[in-house]
């Protein structure tokens, strides 16, 4: 029989704050964080703003171990750090092989690849670091953290890019329900500054200038954020037996792909998996009373999702509530759904549903009911958090306000 | 001008000793890498910084081989001496950001 997974553990580090409170603070306030970049020399750059990490705390750990860490892996640990210690799993005892760690990155540790292939390719050196390729590899954010953590069952990195975050999650909520672990880490990170990677960003002239204004009339693009967010997901009967805090729970998971275009998304795949996670929730689509969405920002994705949130939601669009909290913490592409799912369940928590920051004015061929200017003071049930990726790759996870057994 | 025995042990001690999490132990000759703290992934990462540092190539091979600081020392003294007394090309930091 199934399980019902419950949420015992947040973390965050974010350029919106570095732990959950400050995060959630930024993110229910609509106070964008978007600041010149400093990781690259603005004058190299045509896009030059972002969402930094202002405050990264490495401190605990082994310093042999930091160093051996490219910048996205030392988001996820100590992102982990401060969600395992919200759920009372830090007593050091090793998790075993019935813990996970599912994590999401887009480019994993581009930044490495990127300081160190520079002087190869400039001939100014013949070898690399032996650390290169440990620290680049997309995994290594899941490695460090079961060995952190003594985690020797499923450890799994997803590499869909802006859905992997919600395709690690959801696989891990998964595997938590229908028993194949006992308890998880999920979420995602990325480190997005390397000069390199922005101007790949800048060459699809998908990034805005200025700010990220979702869904509004005179957007012009995202903003790059970086930083991680964990999850600790474990069964609830587990959770309530062991008085732990709980945060949400997650009832629904759904995934698809376009199977259409490398970059244009399409409005049907949207739908296809939102429509999954409900049913995999086997919720109506009215039940949902708050939709966090992709909302990156680009003329593409808000028109596109927007006509699939009509699509699945009908009349019920009308009143039910839409946000897209990338114009606070910036687009996390990997990490992006971990933010967004920290968002939304702060949201059923608190009965305060986030604004969309930056909009002049909602456009009208969004037909949606987008929040904006403040928060809205409510207590849905149920939420959903939409991811949708480049490549077509499309996640979506439901969330239940905990309201007891 | 070439370097002396007693000058190379402590730039290269001084690059050991700069390494996150090396131990305050004193550096001689005889010391192993094990004494050191250090596994073979760690061995080479030394082996990239004293690279660095001295602006030389070790010799592969035998730089996978050594066991000792005494070991490292003679592939370092070759390599160096190896370096015309104009200086070595300039090797920037690998951590330099753009």
């Amino acid at each position: 029989m199934p399980r019902r997974v419950a949420i015992t553990g947040l973390g965050v580090v974010s350029g919106a704050g570095s732990d959950v409170p400050t995060f959630w603070a930024n993110v229910i306030a609509g106070s964008s964080q978007t600041r010149p970049i400093a990781q690259v020399d603005g004058a190299l750059l045509g896009r030059k703003m972002g969402v930094e990490v202002q405050t990264l705390d490495l401190t605990s750990l082994d310093p042999r171990v930091v160093t051996s860490m490219d910048r996205f892996a030392q988001f996820a640990v100590v992102a982990a750090a401060e969600a395992v210690a919200a759920a009372g799993l830090d007593d050091g005892a090793p998790w075993g092989e019935r813990g996970a760690v599912c994590t999401g990155t887009s480019i994993g540790g581009q930044t490495t690849q990127d300081n160190t292939f520079r002087e190869l390719y400039g001939s100014q050196r013949q070898r690399l670091h032996p650390l290169t390729l440990p620290r680049a590899m997309s995994s290594a954010g899941s490695a460090h953290l079961s060995m952190r953590y003594g985690i020797t069952g499923p450890s799994l990195t997803f590499g869909t890019a802006c859905a992997a975050a919600n395709h690690a999650i959801g696989h891990a909520f998964w595997m938590v329900r229908q028993g194949t672990v006992d308890r998880a880490i999920a979420g995602g990170s990325e480190a997005p500054f390397s000069y390199g990677n922005l101007k790949a960003w800048e060459a699809l002239h998908a990034l805005s200038p200025d700010s990220c204004r979702p869904f509004s009339s005179d957007r012009q693009g995202t903003i790059l954020g970086e930083g991680a967010a964990m999850l600790v997901l474990e069964p609830l009967d587990v959770a309530v037996g062991r008085g732990a805090h709980i945060y949400a729970e997650v009832v629904g998971f759904g995934m698809g792909s376009d199977a259409f275009h490398l970059t244009q998304p399409t409005s049907a795949g949207a739908a296809r998996a939102m429509r999954a996670a409900l049913a995999d929730a086997a919720l109506p689509p009215d039940a949902i009373g708050y939709v966090n969405a992709h909302g990156t920002g680009t003329p593409a994705n808000d028109l596109s999702e927007s006509e699939a949130i009509r699509g699945v939601f009908g009349d019920h669009a009308d009143v039910l509530p839409v946000s897209s909290t990338k114009a606070v913490h910036g687009h996390g592409q990997g990490a992006t759904g971990g933010f967004e799912a920290v968002a939304t369940v702060m949201a059923l928590q608190t009965g305060a549903l986030p604004p969309t920051a930056s909009v002049t004015h909602v456009d009208p061929k969004c037909r949606i009911l987008v929040i904006t200017g403040t928060a809205v003071c409510a207590s849905p049930e149920y939420a959903v958090s939409n991811t949708f990726a480049f490549g077509g790759m499309n996640a979506v996870l439901a969330f239940r306000r905990w309201i007891g057994a | 001008m070439r370097l002396s025995d007693e000058q190379l042990l402590a730039r290269a001690g001084s690059v050991l000793h700069s390494r996150p999490g090396a131990p305050a132990v004193e550096i001689r000759p005889e010391s192993t890498f094990r004494d050191l703290g250090l596994d073979s992934l760690d061995a080479l990462g030394l082996m990239f910084d004293l690279e660095t540092e001295f602006g030389v190539t070790l010799p592969e091979n035998e730089a996978t081989q050594v066991a000792t600081v005494g070991q490292l020392l003679q592939v370092l003294r070759i390599a160096v001496d190896a370096v015309p007394s104009n200086g070595p090309p300039s090797i920037p930091s690998p951590t330099v950001q753009v």
